[in-house]
């Protein structure tokens, strides 16, 4: 036990995740884990989903433990699995289940990735009850007051296959997280690329039109994160058009006259 | 004599390596030159590469002897190692010489002989390794399937890949191929260039309108968050050429070709054009009234709302001033006459570098950097566009309102600017345009969209239609009716004429998929797998213990042995098998237009696309078919795609050559459909009918009566395993396709977009 509970603490937050808030999320927040109630952050990639969970998990001084959703994953991968070892056989807990005992912040990124017999596992968790049965080690796992789950959605990826139920979503108190206002998210990107002010709004205007673009040749526009990484090119010395190629252009799309159009919105923006 | 014995002195080859050089040795005796021109290869060879290449290049050179291709023929293939680029692997250079001896062995040594002349200068298109093979296996296609066109094919090869690149070459010859099927004298024009839909796939954007369209929409949603229908003005046969982009009528009008532009510069232009265009999008909020206005004060108005608008935009995204200046060529010298002028205070506006001393271009400067402060209200361009034109018109400057164009080039024609009213001194030129935006806006409304609404202009077109329908149609097989009314089944008692449904091969009214709703599909179907379960035991990895492996492993372990570390078990996604047959409706109702304006026969050429998108994203088989009917001794049956066949332009070509006509014997089409399928070996056989009703036929006076032989038809399809669905298209309630299939296997679709979910719902359903 005790060295499981060491485990746990590798997953606190030691030093505060700089987060910019754009409404009352925070207070949101705080609210809803007052109660630990089920929460879901909606957005499209990049919007600091991540980061507001990781300041959160900072600011209430539990341990947050990130499971990156995706489709090969089973409920083995989320609850645990018996291992065979030279003893016999023998019980790992997953990441679930080690939050549930030991009352973390469980983070499921991304979970419309995952199928939906996977996803099913945390329906015992987000209503009253608040167990985790584990059928294969015979256990009825209680949570610790402390636990709570989170998931992060994008609606932008919709597809007839891949989506939560409704059974599913409607346990969660939902949190939308967009792309932050242009003075906002410049002070983001001055911030978290250490760049200069003018520089973060030029990057923050080619982010703008490129959003113009979602559902028309691209899933999503650049995101925030895109232009911390061009803001952090630039201030090794690489200039603001091959900064942009590398972090927007190149990772957004493969379609080449898209790309070219990108291009072409990136020299009309840089003076 | 040892030919090779100075490269290889002191290696040890192998026996097959020495009998090659015995053979050699044997077969060059008596031809001195060929040998010393094997032996200069050779030395050119051995020096750039290690001893299996070389070997390989041997034996290459032996099959050629041995193929008795001729010495000419030997002898280009020594002078193209010689000379093959050191860029180059020698393995490339073996492939080759392998290819063309197949090839001069099955259609003549000349042909052999066509491709060592005329392919290596194309090197160069052909970068990769697998761009050579490409080219070299498309060709052996050819020689295989249509021996009469290979040398139509290698003497061109120079030129062929100059237009296109591997890809390109090998979807031409697919094409050629698949499309001329048997036929020897379709073949050799197709392959001899002359066929419009072998010329259109060798040059897949000659407009370069054309090839710049995706990226100019894309740029203009991006840069002003417009999205304007883009046409091209195509240069008509005794018109002049347009000459600049037009936005009258709420279009945006490229030209197809800026005359006298160079690749490059014409792509310049048009992004230009379109940025251009984009700022009047946003700034010039008002039409301006000609009112009194002479047309030098309209064309001066124009210019000074030009630039009005570029300084503007200029301001909000300053590369913009990149793009532009550099096409104002403007000179400070150069004559009075208006135009002149005009270009030259058009480059003094946007640039502040350039530099002229004309009081008349001063002026205009000192009046616009005056107004630098009201930039946004169009109403300065009224305004000083005025004066200035007054001042031209009392220097008696010379202005032929007839021949002006607006220069730069990139700009647009400013007739969008303004608002003629019912003004009697229009000029005539600016009337024709008005007049002819206007019956392109007409022409362009759905109704008279598609070609099969609209009276066909050219002959030729009209022609092809007619000789495709006086083919009908081979009979292929009988089918038993079902007769209701007596319960009974006649046997034999229609008649099913089957073909392939033609081409069309008109040039610019090739049928395409609309683009966002084939992009919505894209993104909905990736990354999807939907599939069976399949258990795999003994993994490595998995999320149970697979007991059986885990006992073997603990008895191995205890027994002192090493135990197998695979003992989990997991479940995957299977291997995906489904089989679509789409069957769609070609009677004459599906020639009517639903709420949208579109025909039905419209939205299943959009189906069969979709489906296509789906279903290769799904790694499944589809096949589409189409049918209607003239009595029931003629069931008209026409093969758009086979399963095995891709869905490329051949297959768009089929489906924009269909036509609505003639009646719906559904029941027929179901039997003959379900032929094909029952052949099939999938998990799941499906077989999907697009109509958009009633089945119906001229010797059917009881309207029950196709009905019910539809439902029959429908229900010994599924004894047969075989799944059918139905397309209900619109808001109708459909109760005779509820006879027919079954109310749950009817998939409602009240509008196009929700087809693709509509088809990935069904998909997904099949699945699992």
């Amino acid at each position: 036990m005790s060295d499981e509970a060491f485990f746990i603490d590798q997953y606190r937050i030691a030093d505060e995740p700089y987060y910019h808030a754009a409404g009352n999320e925070i207070a949101l927040f705080d609210a809803a884990y007052a109660s630990r109630m089920p929460v879901m952050l909606k957005g499209p990639t990049g919007c600091g989903k991540t980061r507001f969970i990781e300041h959160m998990a900072w600011r209430l001084d539990r341990p947050l433990i990130t499971v990156a959703c995706h489709e090969d994953m089973t409920a083995a991968d989320l609850a645990g699995r018996w291992l065979l070892d030279p003893e016999g056989t023998v019980w790992r807990d997953g990441p679930l289940t080690m939050a549930v005992r030991h009352g973390a912040i469980c983070y499921l990124d991304e979970i419309v990735e995952a199928r939906q017999d996977t996803t099913v596992v945390i329906h015992p968790l987000t209503d009253d009850r608040r167990v985790l049965p584990l059928e294969k080690l015979g256990e009825l796992v209680r949570a610790h007051p402390d636990f709570q789950l989170v998931i992060s959605y994008n609606p932008g990826y919709q597809s007839v296959v891949k989506d939560l139920k409704e059974s599913t979503k409607q346990r969660f108190a939902a949190l939308d997280f967009g792309y932050p206002d242009a003075t906002v998210e410049t002070e983001i990107v001055v911030r978290e690329a250490r760049i200069g002010e003018q520089l973060a709004r030029l990057l923050v205007s080619i982010a703008e039109r490129s959003r113009h673009l979602k559902g028309h040749g691209l899933d999503e526009g650049a995101s925030t994160r895109m232009l911390i990484n061009a803001g952090r090119l630039m201030k090794q010395g690489v200039n603001i058009e091959q900064a942009c190629e590398t972090t927007l252009v190149v990772p957004l799309t493969d379609d080449s006259d898209i790309r070219k159009a990108l291009r072409d919105t990136v020299a009309a923006s840089i003076p | 004599m040892n030919p090779d014995k100075a490269a290889s002195a002191g290696q040890i080859d192998s026996l097959d390596e020495f009998r090659t050089r015995r053979r050699l040795a044997d077969l060059f005796r008596g031809y001195e030159d060929l040998e010393s021109g094997y032996r200069e290869s050779h030395a050119v060879l051995a020096g750039r590469s290690a001893g299996s290449d070389i070997n390989a290049w041997q034996e290459t050179v032996l099959a050629m002897l041995e193929a008795n291709l001729g010495s000419s023929t030997l002898r280009a293939f020594l002078a193209v190692s010689e000379r093959w680029p050191p860029g180059r692997t020698i393995s490339e250079l073996v492939l080759l010489g392998h290819t063309a001896r197949n090839i001069g062995r099955h259609a003549g040594s000349a042909c052999a002989r066509a491709i060592f002349a005329n392919l290596p200068v194309s090197l160069w298109r052909l970068p990769q390794a697998a761009d050579l093979a490409a080219v070299l296996s498309a060709i052996e296609r050819v020689v295989e399937a249509a021996p009469e066109s290979v040398q139509l094919v290698t003497t061109r090869l120079g030129s062929l890949l100059t237009q296109v690149d591997a890809a390109g070459f090998d979807a031409w010859v697919s094409a050629g191929l698949r499309s001329c099927g048997y036929d020897i004298q379709k073949r050799r024009a197709y392959f001899g260039l002359d066929d419009p839909l072998s010329l259109r796939l060798l040059n897949p954007g000659t407009d370069n309108f054309v090839q710049l369209e995706r990226r100019l929409i894309v740029g203009l949603k991006a840069l002003w968050d417009w999205q304007p229908p883009l046409r091209a003005m195509p240069a008509l046969p005794g018109a002049p050429a347009p000459r600049r982009v037009s936005l009258a009528g709420n279009l945006l009008r490229f030209p197809g070709s800026f005359t006298g532009a160079t690749e490059e510069a014409a792509e310049l232009l048009y992004r230009a054009a379109a940025a251009h265009a984009g700022a009047h999008f946003r700034y010039s909020i008002l039409r301006f009234p000609v009112g009194k206005l002479k047309a030098l004060q309209v064309a001066l108005v124009s210019l000074i709302e030009d630039a009005r608008i570029e300084a503007l935009a200029i301001r909000e995204m300053p590369g913009l001033a990149r793009l532009w200046l550099p096409l104002h060529a403007a000179q400070p010298f150069g004559g009075t006459a208006a135009p002149t002028l005009m270009a030259r205070l058009a480059r003094a506006l946007l640039d502040p570098a350039y530099v002229d001393e004309d009081a008349w271009v001063a002026k205009g400067r000192a009046l616009f950097a005056l107004a630098q402060d009201c930039l946004d209200d169009p109403a300065i361009s009224r305004e000083i566009g005025g004066i200035l034109g007054n001042d031209l018109g009392q220097m008696r400057v010379q202005f032929n309102a007839r021949s002006y164009v607006v220069e730069p080039a990139y700009r647009d024609d400013n007739i969008a600017l303004w608002d003629f009213g019912d003004h009697p001194d229009i000029l005539t030129e600016e009337i024709d345009i008005v007049v002819d935006s206007v019956r392109i806006e007409r022409r362009d409304q759905p109704e008279g969209g598609h070609p099969e609404n609209q009276p066909h202009s050219g002959g030729i077109g009209r022609a092809r239609y007619i000789e495709a329908e006086g083919l009908e149609g081979i009979p292929v097989a009988s089918y038993p009716e079902w007769d209701h009314a007596l319960g009974l089944e006649r046997p034999d008692w229609t008649t099913v004429l089957e073909r392939d449904a033609p081409a069309w091969h008109e040039a610019g009214e090739a049928f395409a998929a609309d683009r966002d709703i084939m992009r919505r599909v894209e993104s909905m179907t990736r990354r999807v797998s939907i599939g069976r379960r399949i258990r795999e035991k003994g993994q490595r990895d998995g999320d149970m213990l697979d007991l059986d492996a885990c006992v073997a492993a603990a008895v191995a372990r205890r027994s002192g042995k090493t135990p197998e570390d695979g003992v989990f078990q997991r479940v995957t996604p299977g291997s995906h098998d489904l089989d679509v047959l789409l069957l769609l409706d070609l009677s004459e109702s599906t020639a009517d237009l639903d709420g949208n304006g579109r025909s039905v026969l419209a939205v299943e050429r959009e189906a069969a696309a979709i489906l296509a998108q789906t279903m290769n994203s799904a790694h499944d088989m589809l096949a589409v078919h189409g049918f209607s009917s003239a009595g029931r001794d003629k069931v008209y049956y026409q093969r758009i795609k086979d399963f095995a066949e891709p869905f490329d332009a051949v297959t768009n070509a089929r489906l924009a050559g269909l036509r609505s006509s003639h009646s719906t014997r559904l029941g027929a089409a179901l039997r003959h459909a379900c032929c094909y399928l029952a052949s099939r070996r999938a998990f799941r056989r499906v077989l999907l009918v697009l109509t958009d009703g009633e089945p119906s036929d001229i010797d059917v006076p009881d309207p029950d009566y196709l009905r019910e032989d539809a439902r029959r038809a429908v229900l010994s399809a599924r004894k047969a395993g075989i799944d059918v669905f139905a397309f209900a298209l619109g808001d109708s309630s459909f109760r005779v396709l509820d006879r027919i299939v079954g109310e749950r296997r009817i998939l409602r679709v009240p509008r196009i977009e929700t087809l693709p979910m509509r088809i990935m719902q069904l998909l997904a359903a099949l699945k699992k």
